[in-house]
């Protein structure tokens, strides 16, 4: 049984790259966004026959760098190279988005935007080295609750514990941090160090008990959270649980990588870069004494090359729900989105 | 003008290498030229230096040998020697070079631009940096950087026959 | 270098790069020449004939740095280089060779901050009152003349910014009655400026000349200073002219004490002992360089951390150390005893401007903010957000507010921004709980977390007894004597001071991207 990748739909409308792509929460909604300053959503009619129903413009000035959604699909954040996050909202069903906020702090480029699962609090981070964590105030008020700077380099991508408030961040620095909150303020609590160049994506598996990592050093990185007195005797400190990385995926991709993305629903990771590939890795299993486990090893079941051509693929994403759980939305420098389906013969 | 980072640069006679001589098949618009080293140098050679009226030739950043092309895999490296070792200018040169080879390389290209090794204070940093395709397309969203590395690109077009 | 600058408690980390350009010299005229680096990242310049020429590297200065929006840090780098106790010595040992040659010597002070003493008291295990006398021993062994502290100049900085308050208070009410809306619901206004128009109403709204714009935020924490003139221009009419506690220590000693020695302010040399780096910063600003006599109000600051390691280099033992007797510009009580103001341990500014302006605006007296009597105080979403105001019958009269550290400095810039500050005084600091945790100060044994060590600091601190401002006799005495007078032009000019923001970067070869 081979697994292979097909594409399903070609999604043009933006004018210049595009640098993300997120599903709302169900899956009903694809959100884009790049450098042609636009958000744009895109619906299915059937499964190959997609419309741009909302181009979101007007807010920012600059790139758009990327796009994600609340938990309850109401409200879109965006980070923008202009160093303001914006928040829109839907006025009404099937109706127009309308800015509600715009938050200002970053003092350059904000790069990467995230929603925790409880929808009361939003990461943001940039350029300046720094990681935001805002409240979600009524009224569309946001509050900042703190402002980390531990990284030493530009911060590349946040992204939040798929259920605690937990919030991870991948830096230019060749770093990963965890950060959590004590009674008064958030802290890292943990380093991740492996990498030899940029992070650029990092996305948790459904538990949160895994973490995914690409690097500009063309490698992918498994990371597995070890709490103190794990039975596997991973040393941790300050009674904080130690994140180590199991796994490192290299020489499949050639250049550098600039997303993952861990289904939730299937436990499959995607990959994508700058040698114009898609790639699915798959957890191995193995039987021990009857009982299937859960492996270190990961191996790779399927690849597209030339997914936009001849150009960069900036991102992947699966599809949020079962309905289509072997979906996956790419965005390319070629300014085009196109949605794909694995399959198994 | 402010101070300049490199007051009294050293100047080196341009390359004896012979230009490449245009035939009239490879000037028709629908041409794919294959991309050699000579051609990828001759768009380089001419970019001007950000602080003095010469040409990246002339400084002796960019050379012939310091291009290596891979046609079959379109892949590109090209190593620059910055004038001085602490040059502050050294990202603004890498990125004039990545611009111009943005805007004529065919897009099939993936093109990396490193500092020549031992010739800078901070290689690594430069190199990550100019390698870094947000950071460069972020700098490109910034009018006061792009309205300097046009005013460095404006000569690149000469191709090498800079008359003085 | 590196270790000392990973432990600065400052709110934003140093920029990696300075980007500002500087002139480099070449040492020789002949073009053949190459230049190579080596290990060290020591830089040479190689003639053709194989000769090594070490070549400088480029220096930047302290104005260079206030000047710049290149980085919105202050460098700490620069200002460890420029502002050390190597100066110091430096001044000693010319004084000692004056001595020698017969010629004057200048006349040495020191101004150590009542932080900085409780940081020493904590961590050696001392009162503050030991602490004071044993660095005056310390001080004055090696030939400092005076050894002062700034809690005396500290009653100057409260009592001008209280006045201040209650001057911008009444303007500001008197422009609300002529233009017709009261200041309540000026100040708690809710509706929202939204996004796109914001920045034509940010211009109507900073055409408001300084004099009267509320709320009036706290000048004395010099990092929020360079943070606000840096990214915050329209946020500097808000901020109150009042000097800092150093910097009206560097007008007395300047000014008075100059001319009660007979001596040219060049004179004297002026040194601060203060628990945080951006005070070195804050000294360096040209608004407190004196042209006429090319010296400044204080001439050199060090920081707590920076003495200790003096105490070392001159084998120093503050636990065995005589005790020498303080100085007049030393706040005490006729008893010999240290005193400091009411109220935090980052000033006191809060407490004392509201106790002061409920007495001088709504005839309340009596009320005591430190203890929390007579107002209403309610702790904000984290504890380096305060909220404290002044009611009657329910009623709001004054509402004034705490907020330290990045964040809180962060929500507090956009309510200004969109006008939506309920308050009428904030004290910013911007280090997590304020001056007691200035980045200068000492650090804790490994067993001690920083939470516990910042309380034990803070109650160090506050085991002195309190007297306010206004019964500081010698304070008062110095407001006729040397200024003439509460309300004369020399208060201005000894008292206050202005900001200037900094243009963003144009020129473009020195882009950061």
């Amino acid at each position: 049984m081979t697994t292979r990748l097909y594409q399903i739909a070609e999604l043009k409308g933006h004018t210049d790259r595009v640098w993300s792509v997120a599903w709302s929460p169900t899956g009903n909604v694809l959100a884009s966004c790049g450098s042609d300053k636009t958000v744009r959503l895109w619906v299915s009619n059937s499964d190959t026959e997609w419309i741009c129903t909302n181009v979101l413009e007007g807010t920012h000035k600059r790139t758009i760098r990327n796009v994600a959604w609340n938990p309850d699909g109401r409200q879109l954040a965006t980070a923008s190279f202009d160093s303001l996050i914006g928040v829109w909202e839907q006025e009404e069903e099937g109706g127009d988005y309308e800015s509600v906020a715009t938050l200002e702090g970053h003092e350059n480029e904000a790069k990467s935007v995230s929603w925790a699962k409880s929808g009361t609090l939003l990461a943001t981070c940039g350029r300046d080295k720094s990681v935001w964590i805002w409240e979600v105030g009524t009224d569309n008020d946001f509050e900042c609750l703190s402002v980390l700077q531990e990284h030493t380099q530009d911060v590349k991508m946040v992204m939040w514990h798929p259920i605690k408030e937990i919030l991870a961040s991948a830096s230019y620095d060749d770093t990963i941090k965890i950060w959590k909150e004590d009674e008064d303020d958030w802290y890292c609590s943990d380093t991740l160090e492996g990498h030899e160049s940029t992070i650029w994506s990092i996305d948790f598996d459904k538990t949160g008990e895994y973490l995914v990592s690409g690097s500009d050093d063309k490698t992918l990185k498994f990371w597995r959270c070890y709490r103190p007195d794990n039975r596997e005797g991973i040393i941790t400190d300050r009674n904080e649980p130690k994140w180590k990385c199991i796994c490192t995926m290299s020489g499949y991709h050639q250049r550098c990588i600039y997303s993952v993305s861990w289904s939730k629903v299937h436990g499959r990771i995607a990959s994508c870069g700058g040698d114009n590939t898609v790639r699915i890795f798959e957890q191995e299993e193995s039987t021990v004494s009857g009982s299937t486990i859960d492996t270190t090893n990961f191996s790779m079941i399927a690849s597209v090359t030339s997914a936009h051509g001849v150009v960069d693929v900036n991102c992947v994403q699966w599809y949020p729900t079962e309905k289509h759980s072997n979906w996956l939305a790419t965005a390319g420098d070629d300014g085009i989105v196109r949605i794909w389906q694995l399959t198994e013969e | 003008m402010p101070e300049l980072i490199n007051a009294n640069p050293t100047i080196y006679t341009p390359s004896k290498v012979s230009h490449r001589i245009i035939t009239e098949k490879e000037e028709q618009e629908d041409f794919e030229d294959t991309i050699d080293s000579q051609e990828v140098f001759d768009l380089i050679r001419s970019i001007s230096d950000p602080e003095h009226p010469l040409t990246l030739e002339e400084l002796n950043v960019t050379q012939l040998d310091h291009i290596k092309v891979d046609d079959t895999n379109a892949y590109i490296s090209i190593e620059f020697t910055p004038t001085i070792p602490h040059c502050s200018m050294a990202t603004l040169i890498g990125l004039c070079i990545r611009v111009r080879l943005l805007r004529s390389l065919p897009e099939r290209f993936k093109v990396d631009i490193m500092v020549r090794k031992g010739t800078h204070q901070s290689e690594q940093a430069v190199n990550k940096q100019l390698n870094d395709k947000e950071r460069v397309a972020a700098a490109l969203e910034n009018n006061h950087l792009l309205e300097v590395v046009n005013q460095c690109l404006s000569t690149a077009h000469k191709r090498g026959n800079v008359s003085r | 270098m590196s270790v000392i600058l990973k432990d600065l408690n400052d709110y934003i980390a140093p920029s990696q790069a300075c980007i500002k350009p500087v002139e480099v010299k070449k040492t020789s005229t002949d073009n053949n020449n190459v230049i190579k680096i080596d290990n060290s990242g020591e830089y040479y310049e190689v003639s053709q004939e194989g000769v090594e020429t070490k070549l400088q590297p480029a220096s930047i200065t302290l104005e260079d740095c206030l000047a710049c929006s290149g980085c919105i840090t202050s460098a700490e780098s620069v200002l460890i280089t420029m502002q050390s106790q190597e100066e110091l010595y430096n001044i000693l040992r010319n004084n000692k060779q004056a001595i020698i040659d017969g010629k004057s010597e200048k006349i040495i002070v020191v101004s150590i901050a009542p932080q900085s003493r409780a940081s020493f008291a904590t961590k050696f295990g001392l009162s503050p009152l030991k602490v004071a006398k044993r660095l005056t021993y310390f001080f004055k062994s090696l030939g400092v003349h005076y050894v002062f502290d700034t809690s005396f100049s500290q009653d100057f900085s409260l009592l001008e910014s209280a006045r201040e308050f209650v001057e911008r208070y009444r303007k500001f009410q008197e422009f609300q009655e002529n233009h017709g809306t009261s200041s309540e619901s000026k100040l708690t206004k809710n509706n929202r400026i939204k996004r796109e128009n914001t920045s034509s109403e940010d211009a109507t709204q900073h055409k408001r000349s300084s004099d009267i714009c509320l709320p009036i935020l706290a000048s004395s924490c010099p990092g929020w200073i360079c943070y606000a003139e840096k990214t915050h221009g329209f946020v500097l009419p808000y901020i109150s002219k009042t000097k800092s506690p150093q910097q009206i220590m560097g007008s007395i000693v300047k000014d008075y004490l100059a001319s009660k020695l007979g001596v040219k302010p060049n004179n004297i040399y002026h040194v601060g002992v203060m628990m945080c780096y951006d005070k070195k910063l804050e000294a360096s600003r040209l608004d407190f360089f004196s042209e006429e006599y090319q010296t400044r109000d204080v001439d050199c600051v060090l920081t707590t951390g920076e003495i200790v390691k003096m105490f070392e280099e001159q084998n120093f033992n503050i636990n065995e150390s005589s005790e020498m007797p303080l100085d007049s510009f030393v706040k005490t009580s006729q008893e010999g005893q240290l005193l400091r103001s009411s109220g935090s341990a980052s000033g006191g500014f809060l407490e004392f401007i509201l106790e002061y302006s409920a007495r001088e605006l709504f005839g309340i007296t009596g009320i005591d903010v430190e203890k929390e009597h007579g107002v209403v105080v309610k702790i904000g979403r984290n504890k380096d957000f305060k909220e404290i105001s002044l009611e009657a019958d329910g009623k709001p009269l004054l509402k004034f507010a705490s907020a330290y550290g990045f964040r809180n400095i962060q929500n507090l810039v956009r309510k200004i921004k969109s006008g939506n500050s309920p308050y009428h005084y904030i004290e910013v600091m911007a280090c997590p709980s304020g001056c007691i945790n200035g980045g200068g100060q000492l650090k804790p044994n490994e067993s001690l977390s920083i939470k516990d060590w910042i309380n034990e600091v803070n109650n160090t601190y506050r085991s002195i007894d309190s007297l306010s401002p206004e019964k500081n006799e010698t304070v008062l005495n110095l407001y006729s004597e040397w200024l003439g007078g509460k309300d004369s032009p020399k208060c201005k000019t000894m008292l206050r001071t202005q900001y200037h923001a900094v243009e963003t970067l144009t020129n473009p070869l020195a882009v950061k991207w």
